[in-house]
């Protein structure tokens, strides 16, 4: 008995070999591989920056990546060169300081002013430091030689 | 129909002026067998659609890395099985089913297919087979449907041959099962 429907199990799964009993709609594998390449074309046409990445030419990609690496060495050497430059830190000592080690002396109402722009929170960039006081003196038409002169 | 082989086509496929055209004739000379395999892992027409172009899709991506070290029919069909069972596992994790309860499910969903016509006794084998578990029933077609060894079943699935066999075992005693209580 048990053999019997054993055997009428096979015969049948045998039958779904030749006829599963599903259906594809008409002409579904005639459109198939042109459905595929439209949508590959259509995703080729919206990489993402990921696969543009990728697809980038290797020489773009390479002179990219050393034009990278230059600035980096070239920021980390300039701050090893500068060290690490003062800020909102700057204080009215440090100018004083800076001033006096340069041996640069201001008339008393231009030191004056010159300090009441560090009191007003204005930041002095490590490069922009010296060419500030410059631009300072220039700008207030201060004769740096005249002031040397004098004193 | 190509009379290119494998080799041949991925040749063509890796010359950038005919990628498109020897992709269309691996596509065309593969498609009805990937589709089927995957219709039978999930029954409904328009999910093997979708899966069978994802496959496709997947394959033009990869092919410039596919090594020859397996046949490519085997790759497709290691893309192919891996795209149904994530289709599944999407499918089950939105209806908050899991993976071990979904073959009842589509093996109910066998009843409103319009691309199902088969008769009672049909109908009844296909839904015994969509009971089993997703990799079971993966296991069972690819052995009963396509008649492939155990060594390349477990080259597709990366499963141990001792272990595919166990597998496939249980689904026929399931099957069996399933067409003697219902």
């Amino acid at each position: 008995m048990v053999m019997k429907a054993k055997r009428n199990i096979d015969e049948l799964l045998e039958a779904l070999k030749d006829d599963s009993g599903f259906r594809v709609p008409s002409g579904y594998f005639d459109a198939l591989s042109s459905r595929i390449s439209d949508r590959i074309s259509a995703s080729g046409q919206s990489l993402s920056w990921k696969q543009r990445w990728i697809l980038l030419p290797k020489q773009v990609m390479a002179y990219s990546l050393l034009a990278a690496g230059l600035i980096l060495i070239g920021y980390i050497g300039y701050d090893l060169i500068h060290g690490h430059l003062p800020g909102n830190d700057l204080t009215e000592a440090h100018i004083t300081e800076y001033i006096s080690y340069q041996d640069v002396y201001f008339l008393d109402f231009e030191l004056e002013e010159l300090l009441m722009e560090v009191e007003e929170d204005k930041v002095y960039d490590a490069d922009e430091e010296m060419e500030g006081i410059i631009n300072y003196l220039d700008l207030n038409e201060v004769d740096l030689n005249a002031l040397m002169n004098e004193f | 129909m190509t009379d290119l082989n494998d080799s041949e086509l991925i040749s063509l496929f890796r010359k950038s002026s005919s990628k498109h055209y020897a992709f269309n004739l691996i596509v065309r000379k593969y498609q009805e067998r990937v589709y089927w395999h995957i219709r039978r892992i999930l029954g409904s027409h328009s999910d093997a659609d979708d899966v069978v172009q994802n496959t496709f899709i997947k394959a033009w991506e990869g092919l410039d890395n596919f090594r020859e070290e397996s046949k490519l029919f085997t790759w497709l069909y290691r893309i192919a099985t891996n795209e149904a069972l994530s289709f599944l596992k999407q499918k089950n994790r939105f209806k908050l089913v899991s993976v071990f309860g979904s073959g009842k499910e589509l093996s109910e969903s066998l009843t409103s297919d319009v691309y199902f016509d088969g008769d009672e006794i049909m109908l009844k084998l296909q839904k015994a087979i969509m009971s089993l578990p997703s990799k079971q029933r993966v296991v069972f077609t690819l052995k009963y449907f396509d008649e492939m060894k155990y060594e390349e079943i477990s080259d597709i699935l990366g499963t141990s041959v001792g272990a595919l066999k166990a597998s496939y075992h249980h689904a026929v005693r399931k099957i069996e099962n399933y067409i003697g209580n219902h």
